[in-house]
């Protein structure tokens, strides 16, 4: 039983998943991956895709066994009522925090890169308005939603780095592999972070029309994923070399660099709005996750009711998470991504493997 | 019709034609315009002609009805029965009150017989009509010159023209408690989307207004979404868009009284086709329906984009462009916000003052308006000359619409738009960009998203969005 | 229609706020077009170049009131203890708020230089409206004079420096460059160094332009020296940065001169350590036009054109040749940034050696090659204004 009708194609599926990841993850991997990999660094979401194909694996193994449920309802069938309860709390308890740490990404960054006196309240505010009356509408609108806006985000982006070719320095990937392998893997923890976030295709899975090129479609689309981000992570390499990792938000400043003709320059409020699109995306995914979630542990028909409150909750998890741009930086980068992994790997896996192992035992007993 | 007469609806005609005559002299009591006509037929037979006058042909009506009855005594009585002998066309009983009404007031003729239960309507309609000529709202440089008019059978037939295929349906129903407007559902069977003619035919049943004097009347209440600024159905007075649109799925509702006609399902990019796409070279309709797609955006945007780049990023205006505004802004006394405002209601107000006037009286609100507007405010330091070029684009970008209807919605939400923009910049401006979008994906018109083929996508439909369909020899 | 509602009741809300937070009129702003920075007496002083918005200035010649000859720019100073709190009091000399986001120009004068790059830079990097792409040059004169200038062709002095790097003619260094250079491994910088080209007699002092001259060479951040023709043609040789540049040729057996328009010239660094020794190749590629010849010599002669190869070929290297001296033998240098290329290509053993790199520098073994061609002879053949018969 969904708590909502709507359903969506796998294509807007892809279309749906793919900023959720790459919205918050363009501004600061490029960052993170340099202060570890060095010149390396655009090999390390290459490597953190692998978490991205387990974790697509783990989904779309749980959609095959419970066909039609999300994954807070199937684990209350794997698990039993009450210790499925308990990993539903936990991911009630999580995405709070989850969505607290986006909208706070989301308002830190309009603060620091274009309104500085503007209200934080205001810019997170209106933001998650917006959001919520999306959400409210329903999944197929969700998607339509974001099948715009990522076809400009898309758009947008490829023009960003054309426009940046001519600035570009090849030389700036040497020396290969400086302190050998080590850093590319540490480099890695980052990117694999946001790659977990697949684990909301276990909550989304269930809304589907038809499982024709399901498997493949994500697959393309965690390529695709992992290109921009490399691609992304080069550019940063090739503009700014060493100096990559001194900044907050490398690609803002790859943006500030373009300038066409004397003319197109300084175009950097122009991406800031474009990314937007993305951010809105990736928040009202992760609102609606959180919507249906909470409705589906309550027992509810209609996650609709939800929206508004919960939107409210997450608002204010912004505030409670951390405390000043310091500790936003902090818990993007080191702990916090183990934190987010245990949640959208380890919980997520554990429950496939006592569902497998379920099954397994099954199979004994019959055979 | 009045709600005493609700029982006489139903009442059936009697044998006696006096009742008869009484009966409908007291449903028309006080309508100067229909005229009852007494009479004995050669058979010495009373018999009570009715009709109205500026809807019947009194003419055919004496040569063909009264002549043949009075005089030559063709129609020999009961055998009035057969109606061979009056040359008329389509004739047919009626029997009740309410029928008697109503197709007096259809134009149609009707005959009552002493000693009969039933009376005959012979349609001998005189609508008041003109001549198909260009519709002046939607001209093209090569294309059909004819369009419809308000007479329903005129219309029908320029449709029938086009379309000469029996699975061309025509389905009227009567909508209006008092105009008793004759609305005709068009669709091509086997084209038209399945389900569809069930549901249009139950709103329009649900339908309850008093009269139909213009087609938003009946779009106002089938649509589904009424509170949209955008538009949900296509309106038109060109036949051949009507029969393009037929082909591709849709329906059209043709209402009696007025040339505008009715296409539904649509979506967002149907609005932003001309029928000329598909009758002038490719290319050039593939440029032309591009730019139309960029200044449909910039009808919305320009204003408020300008606010939002020169009051919150002036970073991102190229230095020398940055350095004439400041020039002409430099003795402006009002906020890039509050000029832009005052700049975009002056412009509305003139684009109504112009439509409303005669065309002699027209040119002259151009001339005011160019004039004071655009020199005398920009020489006294009121306005600056960018705001002035800013706003003329949006105007131009806004007359670019090929519906009309659909650039009601830009010029509405370019107003809430330049307001976000003068809170947040850039950033208020995508929040209501997002809005809008938000607002488009949950649209529907007749079930169909509005934003489709692009969100959801259907490649076939897209095609014709970013490219152009045309036809292939096989 | 809750969504209707929702949106409407953002936006009445929006009403009532507009007007505060982070707008700006341009009307308030002070537009800063070009920054300079001066070191006096112990004390950083941070000069702006100012646009002044006058309605009606288009033809340049309307008032001639202020102290200026077309009164475009003004030019405020202030001083400070670092270049942050000269900033801060310079907001307190002007009545606008000043925007620096249109500052494509910045100009370090050398006393600055010796100071130290890295607090300009990182001032200049890290406060938020200032451009990643501004170029930097340095100057002789103090930076508050050359913000003074008021170019009688360009809208401000700023805007001519702006189109002189563009053309290429010096160093082109935006400062994110120059960010990167400083904090490269041989940590040094090139900067394309401006003089105040005097006045015509019946101008006014400031009626002048701009001029490129020389190059400012930093070490360790710090300003160490400049350089002046012929050897800055060889560093910017170095840095492969020598464009449009006309050198005068000579043929060994002929009277007169060749000149060469270069058309472009690329240098490449080819580091290589082979057994423990290293060495740097440098590579030059050189293509040129004839745009003088007052020689007798008749370039349809192939003999000619590749005994004018070897000519300028040898002239390039010899320019190579003195930069290398320049820096490698008196200043002791690596203003080239081999130390870049040696840790790109070999990191390893860069690691191993570079604490060592500042002695082992001067004693770099450099092997330059030079390779020319001659794409064109201008629009004539033989050489012109020769009497026939003297030509034979």
């Amino acid at each position: 039983m969904l708590t909502d009708k709507g359903k969506i194609s796998v294509t807007q599926l892809a279309f749906l998943v793919f900023p959720s990841i790459l919205a918050t993850a363009i501004l600061s991997v490029p960052g993170i991956t340099m202060h570890y990999a060095g010149h390396d660094m655009w090999l390390s979401p290459i490597l953190g895709s692998l978490i991205g194909v387990t974790v697509i694996g783990i989904s779309l193994g749980l959609n095959r066994l419970y066909p039609g449920k999300t994954i807070m309802q199937s684990s209350l069938l794997i698990a039993g009522w009450l210790p499925g309860k308990v990993i539903g709390l936990g991911f009630l308890l999580f995405l709070p925090h989850l969505n607290g740490l986006i909208i706070l990404e989301y308002g830190e960054f309009i603060v620091n890169n274009a309104l500085p006196k503007t209200p934080l309240l205001v810019i997170m505010g209106t933001m998650v308005a917006v959001c919520a009356i999306n959400v409210r509408q329903g999944i197929e609108v969700v998607s339509r939603t974001a099948q715009v806006f990522v076809t400009l985000l898309v758009v947008m982006l490829c023009l960003i780095f054309v426009l940046l070719t001519g600035e570009l320095r090849p030389a700036e990937l040497l020396p290969f592999m400086e302190n050998g392998f080590v850093p590319i893997a540490k480099g890695a923890v980052a990117p694999a972070a946001w790659f977990s976030e697949y684990t909301v295709l276990a909550f989304l899975l269930p809304y589907i029309n038809s499982k024709k090129h399901l498997g493949r479609t994500m697959l393309v689309s965690l390529v695709v994923t992992t290109l921009a981000m490399t691609v992304t992570n080069l550019f940063c390499l090739l503009l700014m070399g060493d100096l990559t990792d001194s900044f907050a938000f490398p690609v803002m400043i790859a943006a500030r660099y373009i300038t066409i003709a004397d003319f197109l320059q300084h175009i950097e409020a122009l991406i800031i709005a474009i990314w937007i699109f993305g951010i809105f995306v990736k928040i009202s995914v992760f609102l609606y996750i959180f919507a249906t979630s909470a409705a589906e542990w309550f027992g509810l028909d209609d996650y609709r009711p939800l929206v508004i409150p919960l939107a409210f909750v997450s608002m204010l998890f912004s505030y409670w998470v951390v405390t000043g741009a310091a500790g936003a930086a902090a818990l993007i980068s080191a702990s916090a991504n183990i934190y987010t992994m245990m949640f959208l790997v380890g919980l997520p896996a554990a429950i496939y493997g006592l569902a497998l192992l379920k099954k397994g035992l099954k199979l004994l007993s019959k055979g | 019709m009045n709600t005493a007469s609700e029982a006489e609806q139903e009442t059936q005609l009697t044998r006696r034609l006096a009742e008869n005559g009484q009966v409908l002299r007291g449903v028309f009591a006080g309508c100067e315009d229909v005229v009852f006509h007494s009479f004995q037929t050669i058979h010495r037979t009373s018999a009570l002609c009715v009709y109205c006058t500026g809807l019947c042909n009194t003419e055919r009506l004496e040569q063909q009805l009264l002549a043949p009855l009075e005089q030559t005594g063709l129609a020999v009585e009961p055998a009035v029965e057969g109606s061979a002998e009056v040359p008329v066309a389509s004739i047919h009983q009626i029997r009740t009150v309410g029928q008697a009404v109503t197709a007096i007031l259809d134009g149609e003729a009707v005959l009552l017989l002493d000693g009969q239960a039933s009376g005959k309507g012979y349609p001998l309609y005189k609508v008041p009509t003109r001549t198909p000529e260009e519709p002046a709202a939607e001209s093209t440089v090569r294309g059909a010159r004819d369009g419809f008019t308000e007479a329903l059978a005129t219309n029908q037939s320029l449709l029938r023209m086009r379309l000469k295929t029996p699975a061309l349906k025509l389905h009227s129903n009567t909508i209006g408690e008092y105009s008793h407007t004759k609305v005709t559902l068009v669709y091509v069977e086997g084209i038209i989307q399945p389900g569809l003619v069930t549901e249009v035919n139950k709103r329009l049943s649900r339908l309850n207004i008093k009269d139909v004097l213009e087609s938003q009347y009946i779009e106002q209440g089938i649509i589904d979404q009424p509170f949209s600024p955008f538009p949900q159905m296509i309106a038109t007075e060109r036949p051949d868009v009507v029969v393009s649109n037929l082909l591709e799925g849709r329906f059209a509702l043709l209402i009696d009284g007025t040339p505008f006609s009715l296409i539904a399902p649509v979506n967002m990019f149907s609005m932003l086709q001309s029928p000329e796409d598909y009758y002038e070279n490719i290319y050039m309709s593939i440029f032309v329906r591009w730019l139309r797609y960029i200044f449909y955006a910039l009808s919305l945007l320009l204003p408020s984009a300008y606010v939002a780049i020169t009051t919150f990023h002036q970073e991102m205006i190229p230095t020398v462009l940055l350095l004439s505004i400041a020039r002409a802004r430099e003795e402006i006394p009002f906020p890039a916000l509050v000029e832009a405002l005052i700049m975009e209601i002056a412009f509305e107000a003139l684009r109504e003052a112009g439509v409303r006037l005669p065309k002699q009286i027209g040119s002259a609100v151009s001339i005011v308006g160019a004039l004071i507007i655009g020199q005398a405010a920009t020489t006294a330091g009121i306005v600056s000359a960018p705001m002035i070029i800013i706003v003329a684009i949006t105007g131009i970008a806004s007359f670019m619409v090929p519906r009309y209807s659909a650039s009601i919605a830009t010029r509405l939400l370019r107003f809430p738009m330049m307001i976000l923009a003068g809170t947040m910049g850039l950033i208020g401006v995508m929040l209501g960009i997002i809005l809008v979008v938000i607002h488009l994906s949950s649209l529907r018109s007749f079930g169909r998203p509005y934003l489709s083929p692009a969100a959801p996508t259907f490649s076939k439909g897209l095609k014709d969005v970013l490219w152009i369909s045309q036809p292939r020899s096989k | 229609m809750r969504g209707c509602r929702v949106m409407i009741m953002l936006l009445l809300s929006s009403i009532l706020l507009s007007g505060c937070w982070d707008r700006t009129e341009i009307n308030d702003l002070a537009i800063v077009l070009a920054t300079g920075v001066d070191y006096k007496d112990g004390q950083a002083q941070l000069t702006a170049q100012i646009f002044i918005p006058r309605k009606g200035s288009g033809g340049s010649e309307s008032g001639g009131a202020g102290e200026s000859a077309s009164g475009v720019t003004m030019t405020r100073t202030a001083e400070g203890v670092n270049i942050a709190e000269a900033l801060n009091r310079l907001q307190r000399k002007v009545a606008r708020h000043m925007f620096w986001g249109q500052c494509e120009v910045i100009v370090i004068s050398e006393e600055a230089g010796k100071q130290g790059l890295r607090e300009f830079v990182d001032f200049f990097l890290r406060y938020p409206q200032f451009r990643e792409h501004a170029y930097i040059f340095s100057s002789k004169d103090s930076a508050k004079d050359i913000l003074a200038l008021l170019d009688p062709l360009e809208r401000s002095s700023s805007e001519s420096l702006r189109e002189m790097a563009n053309m290429n003619l010096g160093t082109r260094v935006t400062l994110l460059e120059l960010s990167q250079s400083i904090q490269g491994a041989s940590g040094s910088a090139i900067l394309t160094r401006i003089l105040i080209a005097p006045p015509e007699p019946n101008d006014g002092p400031n009626a002048t332009t701009p001029s490129l001259k020389g190059l400012s060479l930093y070490k360790h951040g710090r300003y160490s020296l400049t350089v002046k023709e012929p050897v800055s043609l060889g560093v910017l040789l170095m840095i492969n940065e020598l464009n449009n540049i006309i050198m005068p040729v000579t043929l060994e057996g002929e009277k007169g001169a060749f000149s060469i328009l270069s058309k472009q010239i690329t240098t490449m660094l080819k580091p290589s350590i082979v057994n423990g020794e290293w060495m740097m190749k440098v590579r030059i590629v050189a293509s040129g036009e004839v745009v003088l010849n007052t020689t007798d010599a008749n370039l349809t002669d192939p003999s000619k054109v590749m005994a004018l190869k070897k000519a300028w070929e040898k002239r390039l290297k010899e320019a190579a040749d003195q930069a290398l001296h320049m820096s490698q033998k008196e200043q002791k240098t690596d203003f080239y940034r081999f130390a870049d290329s040696f840790r790109k290509h070999y990191p390893q053993e860069w690691k191993a050696k570079k604490e060592q790199w500042e002695t082992m520098y001067p004693e770099l073994q450099v092997v330059v090659s030079v390779k020319t061609s001659i794409t064109g002879n201008g629009r004539s053949t033989g050489p012109q204004g020769i009497p026939e018969q003297s030509a034979n």
